[in-house]
């Protein structure tokens, strides 16, 4: 996975591609494309930070 | 639901140190340590009272496990800060080492005595203190590969984490189920999405932590973090920058703390952490979806993962 969002981070045009389906990423799952779209897509969403879950 | 009572927990882990004899001083200083532990909030604990009401429990004692819980917790918490040296504001991090580490030996033998003891008061089984003892092993090994700075790889990483931090996790969620007499299918898939909780919670503290402009950023340390591992790797030019900059003293890096975040963000290593958290998360809620719980609990358990 490492060299996968290195990858994407040095050719961001391959990212929109991603995106609409055109491209796919060698022994990357459907699951793991899923998540890379998902957090790119998401520059600033929260954490859960452990010790300060609240109920 | 009800809600899971914050002072309740705290109470009870105060009312297990005052049932003990400990010297006054000693006793004083944990009881300080506990509001501390109690400000930063029991997450462990209402993770133990959670899962207890998730089947059916409605009896009150189920705070005396979260108080157990909760000082378990602290004793991990104290003994990490201990080893690690990187972390000042908590209060045991300002008294003298050799006070912290006798009180963190005084609350582990009796967080191990207290546990021993419930079923001589009608609470809870063997079981329970089997799981104890098991989960409590694994995040101490956990932690051993942790000290040892031997992490070199993503898999190393997560089989550290799931050690360290899933057991600690584990060990709350389970012992809450335990003690409802949870059925044993129930249990396993508890264990399997409890211990990726703990994982997903400290990759994301990892995340946080590698990205902070003070003395508590982890880079500071060359902590063994999963961002941390991806820069290591030098798969790119912002990578390789970042560690040129640790080729420097522990004063300059302080000093170019900021150059330093600002090529860690550029690197990637923040996506990769995010999309593997991620990834595990997707894991957890498919393993969640398979407990047999009403949909009120089960809403309540996936905000926990939010």
């Amino acid at each position: 996975m490492d060299k996968v969002i290195s990858f994407l981070i040095e050719n961001p045009e391959v990212l929109s591609k991603l995106k609409e389906g055109t491209v796919s990423l060698l022994g990357v799952s459907a699951e793991e494309i899923f998540a890379i779209i998902e957090v790119f897509g998401k520059a600033n969403d929260s954490l859960m930070k452990a010790g300060y879950w609240v109920s | 639901m009800k809600t899971v009572n914050n002072d309740k927990i705290s109470k009870e882990m105060m009312k297990i140190i005052n049932n003990e004899n400990y010297d006054e001083h000693m006793e004083s200083k944990i009881n300080q340590y506990i509001n501390f532990k109690t400000y930063s909030g029991l997450t462990f604990g209402k993770l133990a009272v959670f899962h207890y009401r998730m089947y059916g429990g409605s009896k009150e004692e189920i705070y005396k496990i979260a108080g157990i819980v909760e000082l378990l917790i602290l004793t991990f918490d104290i003994i990490d800060d201990l080893q690690d040296q990187d972390n000042f504001s908590t209060p045991w991090s300002k008294d003298d080492n050799a006070i912290t580490l006798n009180i963190a030996i005084a609350l582990f033998s009796l967080c191990n005595k207290s546990i021993s003891m419930l079923e001589d008061y009608g609470y809870g089984d063997k079981r329970i203190v089997d799981l104890y003892q098991r989960l409590c092993m694994e995040s101490i090994n956990g932690q051993y590969l942790d000290v040892r700075n031997v992490i070199h790889t993503e898999e190393d990483y997560i089989n550290m984490v799931c050690k360290k931090s899933g057991s600690l996790t584990s060990l709350a969620c389970m012992l809450g189920a335990s003690f409802a007499d949870v059925n044993q299918a129930e249990l396993k898939i508890i264990s399997d999405y409890s211990i990726i909780l703990g994982l997903i919670a400290q990759i994301n503290n990892d995340i946080i932590d590698i990205q902070r402009m003070d003395d508590k950023n982890d880079i500071l340390y060359r902590k063994r973090t999963l961002p941390f591992i991806y820069i290591l790797g030098g798969a790119n030019k912002s990578s390789k920058e970042v560690l040129k900059f640790l080729e420097l003293d522990t004063t300059e890096i302080k000093a170019n703390l900021p150059n330093i975040v600002e090529e860690i963000k550029k690197s990637g290593a923040i996506e990769y952490a995010k999309v593997i958290s991620y990834i595990n998360k997707t894991k957890a809620i498919s393993i969640i979806n398979k407990l047999n719980i009403n949909s009120d609990s089960m809403n309540n358990l996936l905000q926990f993962m939010n």
